[in-house]
């Protein structure tokens, strides 16, 4: 039906529009408003104010109300009227009127005639003469043209047959050269199952037709339904088809069209296959690449793999269509259900999506009752019926890749009269190892992560099999464990069909979607059998916890955790939901939880003596690690991981050179396994002696690492990530801006590939570049970055985690540097309201609030601010970190302004100190110090020595950023007299 | 064809705008033909769903051009432009018609009438689109790929080369500027 058309574009304004319509497509000379009211202030802006309003109003969508008042206000005068009559509308958005051109083309097709299809319709029904055939009347329309019932008469007999016309106006040579083919290779053809070509040629236009045999009878479908065929006379009738399928194909013709509209049964319950409209002989490569090439139509819920993906057809294409013809005969339902019409949507139902066997569509769906009550059977019965044998011969038939299904029609229609018969069937399931080596080798994360939960789902389908057998005498018992076993099987496949990147272009997003949703979909089996759900909840949760999900992980830890309340699990179990709870809870930023969490992992193992526990224990001692240092106790962080590196580097014996040209080996036996977890901890610790400001030593571990891992690892995976991204943090601390860009710029790629654009990962990677960024005035850039990390996060971590907080705190900083005081300082308190009390990080946002203030000249308040933030960060750091080197630089500064020149010199004494002793000469920390140093000497009246201090920093800057940088250039104007 | 889309496709892809202007020529017959096709077809069905169309239409010319499947994409970018051209000529045609402009006389259907509110809705935003297209091209591209070839967000953002991010935030703003236009 179609929609009525929004209330607010049925006034006349509208009209007055389209009455100026005749102006061609690239006019441009009106106003942009189409009526008068809106237009007034839009339509007096040239094509330079129009651009500026663009970049102007992207960026007061970003903001928040309160804030985009501010902004609003900071705009030029000149755009204010517009940008706020924008503003406007974005109260009133209507999402109804940018439908209007879909709404068109459906309106249009459903009208009796397109309009400019008006004139052409009544010259069809214009001619009343074919040839030798009379046409009596419109029986049909199809792609092509239209069908009518014709008669002829000869030798005093009467002859009625159908006859196929082509639309005027396709009248390419291409249509003509197929209708040419059609009828040379219906000629030859002669079954009772296909309908025969009697004559054709060109009419008094010179448009051609076609008169074929009439069938007078009902599609397959409806036929099978109204005369309530149970499953074996529906099999039967398929038989027939597949008979005459048969035959064509000897005679080296395919159809490439079937579908029920193309197979009419006739009163004697006979099936006739009509059109062979798109037929063509099937010898000769040549012959095959031409028709790929040429016109033809498809009909989305009977196209196949390879016609979608415009590759050669054979055989193998005419029976994937006789499966889905079977599929919709035996269970009513379509196999091929895009979720939405897109093309996208079509290509993933078609090309990657296994259709559920026909059985399950007996054990639920939609109008359960009428489809079973058509197979005159019920659900279960007919569930029964055909859950196996014929579920594999469907399922064969619609194989993605052609040479996996049957070879030729006689081979399915062998099957099928083997089912007939009671006689075991050839079709096979397809096989797990198979997809699981595919999968395995081409997409590391996904594998990594699907690889594990496929290997416990096949376990599980595999162990319920068993059981089921074992419970022979339970049958009730033995046919529900099987039932289960199937569903696992299809989940799984299902999944591992989705992450083929083979098959989608976007593998992370739909596995994504799959694991978003977790185990709902089993949710029933689950309950009935609480040992299965338990593994498979922890699996599963791994899986978010890797895919940045950590809010559905949680929810899965807490469904099994109250079943480890309940049912007596082994030591190892426990230990497993200790660790994957205690790295939810750091993912959530609960580090409090986390940490109780995490001890308790490592106690739990203390007393079992395997190799699991061991890895285990490892891994809950690292993570525990991890949320010291995200606490800020980098000192308790260091000493976790010091040890726990003393203890794999004993575990771990140098292996033999890497080869070069080999892939790196999967991670399969122990060896490699220990080497992993060496290179983990050293990434880790590497981490937490930058942390600490100990940079030389974190380079030396941070090498390491990244070299162990690009041996063991595939590029993209994310540990490599993580490290690369560690590196690159640190050559930021070294003063090496360059380094740490490209590395940054590299590592995100690689993070939007494999782990996808929404993931908290790609989030911290982007907050990284975004600080470089600021740091060389990339102001715009940097915000940009920033806000695209705080929807990420904010999303997937929730409001109130300290990430969040902290992105806050940088856009702050960001637009301090773009002088917009007023939303730096909005964002710093939003970071400081976000943050737990007494979190580390909160100290630089009470520094960075001390900047606004002093920005302001509100030194008293930017004064307190800087001590605040001084003495908590030489509680966290200790005295000698750069950090407190800076609040010590600032402080200085500001008391200098104050006129407090003494206490302002003692402060940059520190802060020089401090520098000295925690950075690399050619940091340009130095440089900021003594252009401090200078305004101080200034102040005190001590020009000559102000003047050599900035002659010191703009040498330092000229050597280390070059002449061209802002930063340099600042000092350079600072010099000139 | 004697222009090879796929060649054109990828310099468009390498970077190449002018690639895209190219293109559109070779496309838009194309895609007239069939979807006049696919508007007969289904002319007594009253079933196709607007998109279906556009689909099928793709389809056809992934057949027809000898598209490599890898550049739907960009493709797709070009079937929307195309399909708005499509569209508002459809339009602009039936709104002559109301005003007697081609001296046919048509008998009024029962939907027609909702049929004349959408053309002039369609002409409307088009003419919107082409002083969007001084403001900011690359929505207006957003535009074409969501309203005239019904993708959603994601493919959209596969269509032109963005971020999902990005086309989010740009369809926010497209909106906001259609809505100020159209008032």
């Amino acid at each position: 039906m179609i929609q009525a058309p929004g209330p607010a574009t049925s006034d006349g304004s509208v009209s007055g529009t389209a009455a100026r319509s005749g102006a061609g497509l690239e006019a441009s000379g009106e106003s942009f408003g189409a009526s008068a009211s809106a237009g007034a202030d839009l339509a007096a802006l040239d094509a330079e104010a129009l651009r500026q309003l663009d970049a102007a109003l992207e960026r007061l969508l970003e903001l928040d109300a309160a804030a985009r008042a501010d902004a609003l206000a900071a705009q030029p005068a000149a755009l204010q009227p517009a940008l706020r009559q924008l503003l406007a509308a974005t109260e009133q958005l209507q999402p109804e009127r940018t439908a209007a051109p879909l709404q068109l083309l459906q309106a249009l097709a459903q009208a009796p005639e397109a309009p400019d299809l008006q004139t052409q319709a009544t010259a069809d029904t214009a001619v009343h003469q074919v040839g030798e055939w009379r046409l009596l009347a419109e029986l049909g329309r199809g792609g092509m043209g239209s069908v009518h019932l014709g008669e002829r008469r000869s030798h005093g007999f009467v002859q009625q047959a159908a006859v196929k016309r082509l639309h005027a106006g396709i009248d390419s040579r291409e249509f003509l050269r197929r209708f040419e083919r059609e009828r040379r290779i219906l000629a030859e053809l002669s079954h009772p199952g296909i309908a025969r070509l009697i004559d054709g040629g060109e009419d008094a236009d010179g448009r051609p037709y076609l008169v074929m045999e009439r069938v007078e009878g009902e599609p397959i479908d409806r036929y099978c339904d109204s005369a309530r065929l149970d499953i074996g006379a529906r099999v039967a009738l398929c038989l027939q088809v597949l008979d005459a399928l048969a035959h064509a194909h000897r005679s080296g013709v395919l159809h490439r069209d079937i579908k029920p509209s193309n197979l009419l049964v006739d009163a004697s319950g006979r099936p006739h296959l009509l059109d062979f409209g798109i037929a063509k002989p099937l010898q000769g490569a040549a012959d095959e690449q031409a028709t790929a090439t040429a016109l033809r139509l498809l009909t989305p819920q009977y196209a196949s793999p390879e016609q979608l993906l415009g590759q050669p057809m054979g055989v193998a294409a005419d029976l994937y269509q006789m499966g889905l013809l079977l599929y919709l005969l035996l269970s009513g339902c379509q196999a091929q259900q895009p979720t939405d019409p897109s093309p996208a949507a079509l290509q993933r139902a078609v090309c990657e999506q296994l259709p559920l066997p026909p059985s399950q569509h007996f054990a639920e769906g939609d109008d359960l009752q009428r489809r079973a009550e058509a197979r005159s059977a019920s659900p279960k019965a007919l569930r029964r019926r055909l859950r196996g044998d014929l579920d594999r011969i469907v399922l064969m038939c619609l194989r993605k890749e052609p040479p996996a299904r049957y070879a030729d029609a006689d081979s399915l229609a062998e099957d099928l009269r083997r089912w007939q018969r009671g006689l075991p069937v050839r079709a096979r399931s397809p096989s797990l190892a198979y997809r699981l080596r595919r999968l395995v080798a081409r997409h590391p994360l996904e594998s990594a992560v699907l690889g594990l939960l496929a290997a416990v789902l096949l376990l599980f389908a595999l162990q319920q099999r068993e059981q089921a057998l074992a419970l022979a005498a339970e049958r009730d018992h033995a046919a529900a464990q099987a039932l289960r076993a199937e569903r696992v099987k299809a989940m799984l496949l299902q999944l591992l069909a989705q992450a083929d990147p083979e098959r989608s272009g976007v593998a992370d997003l739909s596995v994504r979607e799959v694991l978003a949703r977790g185990l709902e979909p089993l949710e029933a089996e689950l309950a009935a059998d609480p040992p299965l759900g338990f593994d498979l909840r922890l699996t599963v949760a791994d899986a978010q916890l890797s895919l940045g999900l950590p809010d559905e992980a949680w929810a899965e830890i807490e469904r099994a955790g109250a079943d480890l309340a309940e049912g007596a699990r082994s030591l190892e179990q426990r230990q497993r939901w200790w660790l994957l709870a205690g790295r939810a809870r750091y993912e959530l930023g609960d580090y409090a939880q986390a940490r109780t969490l995490l001890e308790q992992a490592v106690a739990g193992s203390e007393a079992h003596d395997s190799d699991a526990s061991r890895t285990l224990q490892w891994e809950a001692r690292k993570a525990l690690g991890w949320v010291e240092l995200a606490d800020g106790r980098i000192e308790r962080a260091d000493a976790l991981f010091s040890a726990l590196l003393a203890e794999i580097e004993a575990q771990t014996v140098p292996t033999s050179r890497p080869q070069p040209g080999l892939p790196p080996a999967t991670p399969s036996s122990s060896q490699p396994d220990s080497e992993l977890a060496l290179a983990g901890i050293l990434n880790s610790l590497g981490s937490a002696r930058r942390a600490a400001g100990q940079l030389d030593s974190a380079t030396g571990l941070l090498q390491r690492s990244n070299a162990l891992y690009a041996r063991l690892l595939p590029a993209g995976h994310p540990e490599r990530i993580h490290v690369i991204n560690n590196l690159a943090v640190l050559y930021r601390s070294r003063g090496d801006e360059a380094a740490a860009e490209a590395l940054y710029r590299q590592v995100l790629d690689d993070s939007r590939e494999t782990r996808g654009t929404l993931h908290p990962g790609t989030a911290t990677i982007m907050n990284n570049l975004a600080r470089l960024l600021k740091s060389q005035g990339r102001l715009e850039e940097a915000l940009a970055l920033l806000h695209e990390a705080l929807k990420i996060r904010s999303e997937r971590l929730g409001e109130r985690h300290p990430l969040v907080a902290m992105t806050h705190s940088d856009i702050g900083w960001v637009q301090h540097d773009r002088s917009e005081l007023a939303a730096a300082e909005q964002h710093y308190r939003l970071a400081l309201d976000l943050y737990p009390a007494g979190h580390a990080w909160r100290a630089a946002t009470v520094f960075n609030l001390g900047r606004v203030f002093e920005a302001r000249g509100q030194l008293e308040h930017a004064e307190q601010h800087y001590r605040e933030a001084l003495q908590d960060q030489q509680r966290q750091y200790g005295a000698e970190h750069e950090r407190v080197g800076i609040d010590h630089l600032h402080l200085g500064i500001v008391l200098r302004k104050q006129g407090r020149l003494q206490d302002a010199a003692l402060e940059l004494d520190h802060a020089a100190r401090v520098f000295a002793a925690a950075l690399p000469a050619t940091h340009d920390r130095f440089a900021q110090l003594w252009i401090a140093q200078a305004d101080l000497a200034e102040a005190a009246g001590r020009s000559a020595e102000a003047r050599a201090l900035l002659e010191r920093a703009l040498a330092h800057r000229q050597h280390r950023l070059g002449p061209d940088d802002g930063r340099t250039q600042a000092v350079r104007a600072r010099l000139r007299p | 064809m004697d222009v090879d889309i796929t060649e054109l496709l990828r310099q468009h892809r390498a970077g190449d705008r002018t690639a895209f202007d190219r293109l559109l020529p070779h496309v838009y017959p194309q895609l007239q033909k069939i979807a006049r096709q696919q508007l007969r077809r289904f002319a007594d069905t009253a079933l196709l769903q607007a998109t279906e169309l556009v689909q099928e239409t793709y389809l056809q010319l992934v057949e027809e051009c000898g598209v490599d499947w890898q550049d739907r994409g960009h493709f797709f970018a070009i079937c929307a432009r195309a399909m708005r051209r499509i569209l508002v000529d459809l339009a602009r045609r039936r709104s002559a018609q109301k005003r007697g402009g081609n001296g046919v006389h048509v008998e009024l259907e029962e939907n027609s009438a909702s049929i004349e509110a959408l053309s002039e809705q369609v002409l409307a935003l088009d003419q919107a689109l082409q002083r969007l297209h001084v403001a900011n091209p690359r929505l207006v591209a957003l535009i074409e790929c969501r309203c005239f070839a019904g993708l959603g967000e994601a493919e959209a953002a596969e269509a032109l080369g963005l971020s999902l991010r990005t086309v989010q935030r740009d369809w926010l703003r497209a909106r906001v500027w259609l809505q100020a236009a159209l008032t």
